[in-house]
């Protein structure tokens, strides 16, 4: 071991240093604490033995300079004292010494004293080496998860969109970078716009898959666009269809008892209705033109989760000048530190108040509320809102 | 997680914590998954001390309803309003028994 004697006593520096070389150690002799701070900044001596009575630096004050320089290693430190007394030896461990030995330095002890430092230090060093494998295993991990919350924020609509008439604005709030909600807006034949928002049950990267699963899956088709299947076009069936087909679909493939919930709809802007299918989604919030709120379905069964599940497709108006909200679970139940869920009141009234707001500025104002409710920006539960309207036209 | 009782045939199983979610729900779903293995398949699963249950709670009450199938008899008994409402806005409501206390279910059960 790479050693550092600090004594301004020369013989006592030639006899400690004849000790330890003869023990095999390298040592490095330092006259006074300066140069004994300049030899461990210089090399990579793992150990520093120093008298406590020096002129200038002393000690006490090495070893706390020691601490405080750190070097990125540990350096172990043996102070030599004339005279054991607690008083000093408290001072010494405060500044930062791990241990002691009176003189005169009897070899033997020297010996056993040193190889405990070696131990010491040669753990130190394994644990330094398994921390930054850890750090940079955490780095790479963190770096995989960006990139999987980055090709996940692709099979997502922009933050506005408008198809037939509808205008869909929607923000994501993942609980931990990927996200187990997906949702996505089609075109459904003429003058219709088709919409799914989905909750994967549980959250992190197994609901991520899951959730991008079902992005490719749920298409176009199923919302009775295709010219092939024109005579399906607005079949309110072909909702319900489309969640039976789901449910067959990940209820083989799960063992696991993962499942999702799902809400989705037709708009038609000829005759201003909504033919929507609910399995197990939180019911949404319909805001009438008129100021009055509506809960959207009384619910359904959830996909893939219990065996001979049937769905069915129903009906409601909307109108021009009426707003749906359409949230995902983890905002209702998003709870302040004293365990008060946000809950579906908290959001009907926030909903009402806010009725003069643009979308935009509603969903962005809702996600302030809900932090401000938690007391924190990140959530338990990944985070879906979607404002659904239909645009007035002259 | 759970606390179990016996009246004659019958298993009680209190759930004995407040919140069944994402972080204790797959231990939960194998202690009584366990519990059914066991032999314990006339099962009333007492949820009055659990004030609320999210989807992977409700997929683990699911799996138990699953594994218990045909061999022995499931109810599960005092909803808390909350988990009442997730019962039923996920139509749970139609596929479990349901009895508004043990005592309820107990009657249930036996009268099957």
């Amino acid at each position: 071991m790479k050693i550092v004697v600090a004594d301004d006593d020369m013989s006592q520096r030639l006899y400690l240093g004849t000790l330890l070389r003869m023990a095999g150690h390298d040592v490095l002799d330092a006259e006074d604490g300066t140069s004994a701070l300049d030899l461990l900044a210089r090399t990579d001596a793992a150990m520093l033995i120093c008298d406590v009575e020096m002129p200038g630096i002393d000690g006490l004050s090495l070893a706390s300079k020691v601490r405080e320089a750190a070097f990125g290693r540990y350096v172990y430190i043996l102070i030599i004292t004339g005279a054991e007394t607690s008083s000093g030896q408290i001072g010494g461990l405060k500044a930062g010494a791990d241990d002691f030995m009176l003189k005169p330095v009897d070899r033997a002890l020297l010996d056993l004293r040193v190889a405990a430092a070696e131990r010491y230090v040669a753990h130190e060093s394994e644990l330094q080496a398994s921390h930054a494998c850890l750090a940079k295993t955490y780095r790479a991990l963190q770096d995989d998860l960006e990139a999987a919350a980055s090709a996940q924020r692709q099979l997502l609509p922009e933050p506005v969109v408008r198809k037939a008439g509808y205008r869909f604005t929607s923000r994501l709030m993942p609980s931990s970078f990927v996200s187990g909600d997906v949702f996505g807006y089609f075109d459904a034949g003429e003058a219709k716009a088709g919409f799914y928002s989905a909750d994967v049950s549980g959250h992190g990267v197994k609901a991520a898959l899951t959730a991008a699963a079902l992005a490719r899956l749920v298409t176009e088709k199923d919302f009775g666009s295709d010219d092939d299947r024109g005579a399906d076009d607005g079949d309110p069936a072909s909702l319900s269809r489309l969640a039976a087909s789901l449910d067959r679909r990940f209820r083989c493939e799960t063992e696991d008892a993962t499942y999702l919930t799902l809400f989705a709809g037709i708009l038609s802007d000829d005759d201003d209705v909504m033919r929507f299918c609910q399995a197990g989604y939180p019911s949404p919030l319909m805001l009438r033109a008129d100021g009055s709120l509506e809960r959207i379905g009384s619910g359904g069964l959830p996909v893939g989760l219990v065996p001979g599940a049937t769905f069915e497709t129903e009906t409601v108006a909307f109108r021009p000048g009426d707003r749906m909200l359409v949230v995902s679970d983890g905002i209702l139940e998003a709870e302040c530190p004293a365990g008060e869920a946000f809950g579906e009141d908290r959001l009907a009234a926030f909903f009402k108040k806010n009725a003069g707001l643009s979308s935009c500025d509603l969903l962005d104002g809702l996600a302030d509320r809900l932090r401000a409710h938690a007391r924190q920006s990140e959530f338990a539960d990944d985070i879906t809102l979607i404002a659904i309207e239909k645009e007035i036209t002259q | 997680m759970i606390t179990t009782t016996m009246l004659g045939d019958l298993t009680v199983a209190r759930i004995t914590q407040s919140r069944l979610i994402a972080a204790n729900a797959p231990a939960f779903r194998k202690e009584i998954l366990d519990l059914v293995d066991e032999g314990h398949s006339r099962l009333i699963v007492d949820l009055g001390g659990v004030s609320f249950i999210d989807s992977t709670g409700l997929g683990a009450l699911v799996a138990l309803f699953k594994h218990i199938g045909m061999r022995g008899d499931l109810a599960v008994a005092g909803l808390t309003p909350p988990v009442a409402q997730m019962f039923k806005l996920t139509r749970m409501d139609r596929v479990f028994r349901i009895f508004p206390t043990v005592e309820a279910s107990l009657d249930g059960l036996k009268a099957a």
